[in-house]
């Protein structure tokens, strides 16, 4: 659920650059980016085994 | 007769490499799928995360396929990259620590994190090249460019990326996912 979004708006800027529509895969990658970094935010929680 | 202005992206070197970047991202995509169906490597959310990232960086590449080459795409891909490795520098540091056996299978004395790793930083020094290749031939992205050997090449990429979200699907269902997935939601 929390990768979903990142992947949907990645297919749809996929196929909006396939038939041709810049400005609307532009907006997806976007959109893509900041799901995934909050993807990134809710499952990079692990502690590490080495000191920082 | 005027003639209108046309533009012969396809005799660009980028256009040639940035075919080849693309599937050199396909052939990534390809070996995870190989490990996750041939082996019965289920991938972990980071895994699935860098998964995206390639798909991210991928689409920068296609979007310079298909539009002819533009600062824009470049920066698509640099910044995808940049999130991709950070994915994949967080899960080296998981398993640094001596006697970690990692996550997963290595491949040639590696594990796909760290190769994500060198390749997300392979394509951004990749993209710093491409961008003074390209310093005299960008476009500003105006241009559809239609060749059968692109459309066909990005069509194979929008198969992987849907192969990918069914994937995600079939693995963490609506929920969110568990670190270490052992079985599809449909063999629980």
């Amino acid at each position: 659920m929390i990768i979903l979004p990142t992947l949907i708006f990645t297919v749809l800027a996929v196929f909006t650059t396939l038939k041709g529509n810049r400005k609307l895969a532009v907006t997806s990658w976007v959109f893509a980016l900041i799901f995934m970094l909050g993807a990134m935010h809710y499952h990079m929680d692990d502690v590490l085994p080495i000191s920082l | 007769m005027t003639s209108l202005p046309t533009t012969r992206i396809s005799a660009y070197p980028s256009y040639v490499l940035n075919m080849l970047a693309l599937a050199g991202i396909c052939v990534s995509l390809l070996v995870a799928f190989f490990f996750q169906l041939a082996l019965g490597e289920i991938p972990c959310p980071l895994c699935m995360l860098q998964r995206v990232g390639l798909m991210l960086v991928g689409l920068g590449f296609a979007m310079n396929i298909r539009f002819g080459p533009s600062a824009t795409h470049y920066s698509i891909i640099i910044l995808s990259a940049i999130t991709g490795a950070g994915v994949s520098l967080r899960q080296v540091l998981l398993h640094i620590a001596p006697g970690d056996t990692g996550f997963g299978s290595a491949i040639f004395g590696y594990h796909m994190y760290t190769w994500g790793f060198i390749a997300f930083m392979s394509t951004i020094i990749f993209s710093a090249f491409m961008l003074m290749i390209d310093r005299k031939h960008m476009t500003g992205a105006n241009v559809v460019v239609q060749t059968a050997l692109g459309t066909v090449l990005i069509g194979f990429f929008l198969i992987l990326a849907l192969g990918n979200l069914t994937s995600d699907v079939l693995t963490c269902g609506f929920a969110p996912c568990v670190g270490d997935p052992k079985t599809y939601i449909f063999q629980r």
